[in-house]
């Protein structure tokens, strides 16, 4: 096997397996933080704590009902202080902990509409209204509706669209970040016990890490140098909020593990000129 | 269909929204454009028409822009083959599209949106249209509802969140987009 | 010392050159393989992309300035068409208390502030059909007195119109009959939503019919 004893063979052969071994470490580590952000409920659910999503949810609530109150005989003072942020809260959270566990998404309103029936007979007494005032008909009809308006704000829509993809990509990463962990590993071992001078074998594990490195940090910095999170446009800014938070703390994540990448290579070329020194001594 | 037909009327709209700010009445492009979207689609026989009240958003709309010729070729080039389109899918009605032939359609108008350079649509509830300029103005506003039942809105704007989980996942590079997008456009356009 | 410095030189060219070159290839292989996914969604998402950010105060722009003219016709250049959410005007019953600031779009915006008219539809003196909806608890609330012959007056930047009501019905929500948004005739409809003064909510809607009696038609529309 002559081939194999020609140098630039050789060289070549490595750096397929250096860039190999970049490819696997910048696939597992994209896997490993989709894994941790998009696909894991605490990401989501811690998002929406850290950004006034419940506060602005709870006002974007209010704005609705109070609409369809100005069509239904109430004073607009009757929904000022009516939506319940603590209901919200744990009903948004009900809905988020299904979508991510694959359980059917529904909203239970029945803790809204008893609490919007028990205002309404309040209103009624206060207001002296009675029954030739209204008809049970449209006020069942009206609680009806701002049951919707509650359901479909607390809803993150277009979740029970993606929920199936969701479950199923959130198996198949951690089978992705498994394979693409293992096939970096065997490279990594292949690189160490095939040379002879650890100072190459750190050298071509360099390259590998630093070109991952590179890779990764050119997405987030393309992202937030061009500022297209702030151009997203969404017209709720509860969604607003909370989407591109999450879009900034993936991103950011993506530029840690980059940085991080980075460091270890600096690290690698370091180790490298100490091997080689040894070796020339 | 309210919403297919909303989408690509507003996606449509979207790719005009580049033109002069200001310009009153309607000239002979934008009539051009008009009567290109008053024309019907042939679906086996079938006659599909655009609503009168999209037609008529888009006329108001254009009361307050002065459309190119140039940008009226390329909007009645798109229209003209989303016409074709719907006529070689073989299919009677636009409820009988696939979901790729739905896709293709959502294509015709992404990509017109692409080629100007232009767009910003949003939408909200699966019946709520909103079409945006990028200058941030609201063009069309409708929830599908010609008779509003208060004027409440009970909107969000999932279709454009759903969309930025695609782009994101796409700018990561990860092996999950393909199918997960496709379920995207048919469920968006749906 | 000219050797070492020259291996210290191809040393620092390996480490720097080879990771550059290894992540370009990188770059090119994926965009190449995921071409075709990242220009859709790239496309897809360029139409979710303002150069504005969203604002979302609840204010709106005023571009109504009232005016004197009453003459019979007015160039469509002498008019600035009003776009979503904009107030264009006033629209008043004084018989019967109904007063209005007027916008075009009938979203939250304008129905919280006023009444609105549906963007499918068209301003005065179009010479087509526009829809006016307001809520019944508040501005269009003095529909409910309106009889035939009462006078509606819209005033708008450009002109100041008269409508004469030739009836009043009432409608369910998803009634086709209630509009005609292909009238060749000028015809104003205000509607809320019925009964009024009640509890509660139904379908019904109470729909006031007018046509123009007075005021400037726009000319020139059409090249």
């Amino acid at each position: 096997m002559k081939i194999f004893k020609n140098k630039t063979f050789i060289s070549v052969l490595y750096l397929i397996l250096a860039f190999s071994l970049g490819f696997c470490i910048f696939a597992c580590s994209v896997f490993s933080t989709l894994r941790f952000t998009l696909f894991n409920s605490g990401f989501l659910s811690d998002t929406l704590n850290q950004t006034d999503y419940y506060t602005d949810l709870c006002d974007e609530i209010t704005d609705s009902l109070m609409d369809i109150g100005d069509a239904s005989g109430l004073d607009k003072s009757f929904f000022e202080d009516f939506v319940d942020e603590v209901l919200v809260r744990k009903d948004v959270q009900s809905y988020v902990d299904a979508f991510y566990s694959g359980s059917k998404l529904e909203v239970d309103s029945s803790n809204f509409e008893d609490a919007l029936r028990t205002a309404l007979e309040q209103y009624e007494d206060e207001n002296g209204l009675d029954e030739s005032d209204f008809s049970e008909e449209n006020v069942d009809y009206f609680v009806e509706e701002a049951s919707k308006i509650y359901v479909q704000n607390v809803e993150i829509n277009y979740f029970p669209m993606i929920q199936k993809t969701v479950m199923k990509y959130t198996s198949k990463l951690n089978v992705y970040i498994t394979v693409t962990a293992i096939i970096t590993l065997a490279i990594l071992l292949i690189l160490i016990f095939t040379n002879k001078w650890k100072h190459i074998a750190v050298r071509y594990i360099y390259y590998g890490t630093a070109s991952a490195g590179l890779f990764m940090l050119i997405i987030p910095t393309a992202v937030f140098l061009s500022g297209v999170i702030n151009k997203i446009t969404i017209l709720t800014r509860s969604l607003n909020d909370m989407y591109t938070a999450c879009i900034q703390s993936v991103f950011m994540v993506i530029l840690i593990v980059a940085v991080v990448l980075i460091v270890i290579s600096a690290m690698l070329w370091i180790l490298h000129n100490i091997l080689r020194k040894r070796v020339s001594n | 269909m309210k919403k297919l037909f909303s989408i690509i009327i507003s996606a449509l709209i979207v790719c005009l929204s580049c033109a002069g700010a200001f310009a009153a009445g309607i000239n002979s492009s934008e009539s051009s454009v008009l009567s290109s979207m008053r024309t019907p689609a042939n679906m086996k026989g079938n006659s599909v028409y655009v609503p009168s009240s999209y037609i008529n958003q888009a006329e108001a709309y254009f009361n307050t822009i002065d459309m190119t010729s140039a940008q009226a070729g390329k909007i009645n080039g798109i229209i003209s083959q989303g016409r074709s389109f719907l006529q070689s899918t073989g299919k009677s009605s636009l409820k009988e599209l696939s979901a790729s032939e739905r896709k293709t359609l959502m294509g015709y108008a992404s990509s017109a949106a692409a080629v100007l350079n232009l767009s910003a649509a949003a939408g909200s509830d699966a019946e709520d249209i909103k079409v945006i300029s990028k200058d941030g103005e609201v063009i069309v506003d409708d929830s599908g509802n010609i008779i509003k039942t208060t004027g409440a809105q009970q909107s969000v704007a999932p279709y454009v969140a759903v969309s930025v989980f695609a782009v994101l996942l796409s700018f990561a590079g990860a092996g999950v987009i393909y199918s997960r997008k496709k379920s995207f456009v048919y469920e968006e356009i749906k | 010392m000219k050797k070492s410095s020259k291996k210290i030189d191809k040393n620092i060219k390996k480490f720097i050159i080879v990771p550059i070159v290894m992540c370009i290839v990188m770059c090119i292989f994926t965009a190449a393989v995921f071409y075709p996914n990242i220009s859709f969604a790239v496309s897809i998402g360029n139409m979710f992309l303002s150069d504005k950010q969203v604002d979302y105060s609840k204010s709106y722009e005023n571009i109504f300035v009232p005016t004197d003219n009453n003459s019979d016709t007015i160039d469509a250049s002498e008019i600035e068409f009003p776009s979503i959410n904009k107030q264009f005007g006033e629209i008043r019953i004084d018989k019967r208390n109904v007063y209005a600031k007027l916008f075009f779009g009938d979203g939250s915006v304008p129905l919280r502030n006023g009444a609105g008219v549906y963007a499918g539809s068209f301003i005065p003196g179009y010479g087509k059909t526009i829809l006016v909806a307001g809520h019944n608890n508040t501005y269009f609330n003095g529909l409910k007195n309106v009889k035939k012959g009462d006078v509606v007056k819209v005033s708008t930047s450009y002109g100041n119109y008269e409508y004469k009501v030739t009836s009043t019905k009432i409608h369910n929500a998803d009634s086709k009959k209630s509009y005609d948004l292909k009238a060749d005739k000028e015809n104003l409809i205000l509607y809320t939503c019925y009964p009024f003064d009640e509890l509660g909510l139904t379908e019904k809607r109470f729909f006031v019919y007018a046509d123009k009696i007075s005021g400037p038609q726009i000319v020139g529309l059409y090249d």
